[in-house]
């Protein structure tokens, strides 16, 4: 049995399990008396809902095996350390999406029969939100990095510009959603949809998300500088392809984790605007772990021939 | 140096504009696995051959026809140019 086919008979059992709590447990009340719907048609909505994380779930799955190999290929060479890094971040990515999002069912579920844990429900899902992609992101920029690094490549004045442009203009407007949902003049209330105090929800969450988007926007920045200077003809097609798949989960990441904060959770499911563009996002994810894939061949390929 | 080196030297320095990094390792399997030589043991000989075998290696890494028969012409340049010894 392959690698690959072991992994996704892991990742199939898991996910049955995964799809078993999604039907056999309990529909949320307040949802049910929100949308006016029978247990039945909340439980097919949240089947039709998760289908898209699972799919990812898949592609990440794949594209992690790809890379591993690829990094094990050429673990003998400088370069294949930075390799290994880079798909330990898929791999967090991936496992941590998983256990994050079976976690959040368990304690939504919970605090579907215990209405007092609802708060504590809402800040587990929001700092899991954050933490997976935290430690992914910087499995992922250490290892680009260390192309980089490696390769003597240095950093452009214009590009160093944008990137803090692009950086600040997504954490100022996110500083502005998320303290406009805080709403209090008080760092000490907690009388907000986040169930935290102000100082600890900017010290704990606001702040380790910047970070985390910044890590990440530099991460996807340094394969890009790699995959531009790095010599070869062919291999920069599949560097390019790989670079272009990090830089589009990552962005997909970031934006899910932005929309998940910008629109408070509430515990349950919630039929709005903001799912329709998370599992949008979870679609653009996908075309990035095929680039990742597909890269990953293409380098495959010329350490097989 | 000696020539075998040289050779196999300029071949790899040839290849890392279409391998890049792994240029070094690319040539290497090629002249093990085909030549069943060390690449320091490369020689004048064996170069034709290699390149056969080069070319039906690169042909399954891009479908790019242009930049096949740019490696190969730089290939057989190099097959047809005579290394000249250097005395130590």
């Amino acid at each position: 049995m392959t690698r690959l086919t072991r992994l996704i008979r892991i990742l199939i059992i898991i996910t049955a399990g995964f799809l078993a709590l999604v039907w056999l447990l309990p529909a949320n009340k307040a949802a049910l008396h929100d949308y006016d719907i029978t247990s039945n048609t909340y439980h097919v909505l949240l089947f039709i809902v998760v289908v898209p994380l699972i799919a990812t779930w898949f592609c990440s799955l794949y594209g992690y095996e790809r890379l591993s190999g690829y990094a094990r290929a050429v673990s003998a060479t400088y370069e294949g350390n930075d390799f290994a890094k880079l798909s330990r971040g898929l791999a967090v990515l991936l496992w941590g999406s998983i256990a994050s999002t079976a976690l959040t069912l368990l304690v939504n579920n919970y605090a579907n029969s215990h209405v007092g844990f609802l708060p504590s429900a809402v800040i587990l899902a929001n700092y899991l939100g954050i933490l997976v992609p935290l430690v992914g992101f910087h499995y992922i920029s250490r290892g680009s990095h260390g192309l980089v690094m490696h390769n003597k490549l240095y950093y452009r004045t214009g590009s160093v510009q944008a990137m803090i442009l692009v950086f600040l203009t997504i954490g100022v407007a996110y500083c502005y959603i998320v303290f406009g949902n805080l709403g209090s003049y008080s760092l000490s209330a907690n009388d907000n949809p986040y169930y935290l105090p102000d100082w600890l929800m900017i010290t704990t969450f606001v702040i380790p998300s910047l970070y985390t988007w910044f890590i990440g926007l530099v991460g996807s920045y340094d394969l890009y500088l790699y995959s531009r200077f790095s010599k070869g003809v062919i291999y920069q097609r599949g560097i390019r392809l790989l670079g272009s798949g990090f830089a589009v989960v990552i962005a997909s990441s970031t934006i899910t984790q932005y929309l998940r904060t910008a629109t408070p959770r509430n515990g349950h499911l919630s039929l709005n605007l903001t799912l329709l563009l998370i599992n949008f996002t979870y679609l653009v994810a996908i075309i990035g772990y095929v680039m990742i894939i597909k890269g990953s061949n293409r380098l495959r390929r010329i350490e097989e021939v | 140096m000696h020539e075998s080196n040289l050779l196999h030297t300029k071949v790899v320095r040839i290849t890392r504009v279409y391998l890049g990094p792994a240029a070094d390792r690319f040539i290497s399997r090629q002249i093990q696995n085909h030549l069943h030589k060390e690449p320091e043991q490369l020689s004048h000989t064996d170069l034709k051959k290699l390149i056969d075998w080069i070319v039906i290696a690169v042909s399954t890494l891009t479908e790019d026809r242009a930049i096949i028969e740019e490696y190969t012409d730089q290939l057989m340049r190099l097959a047809n140019t005579k290394i000249k010894k250097v005395k130590i």
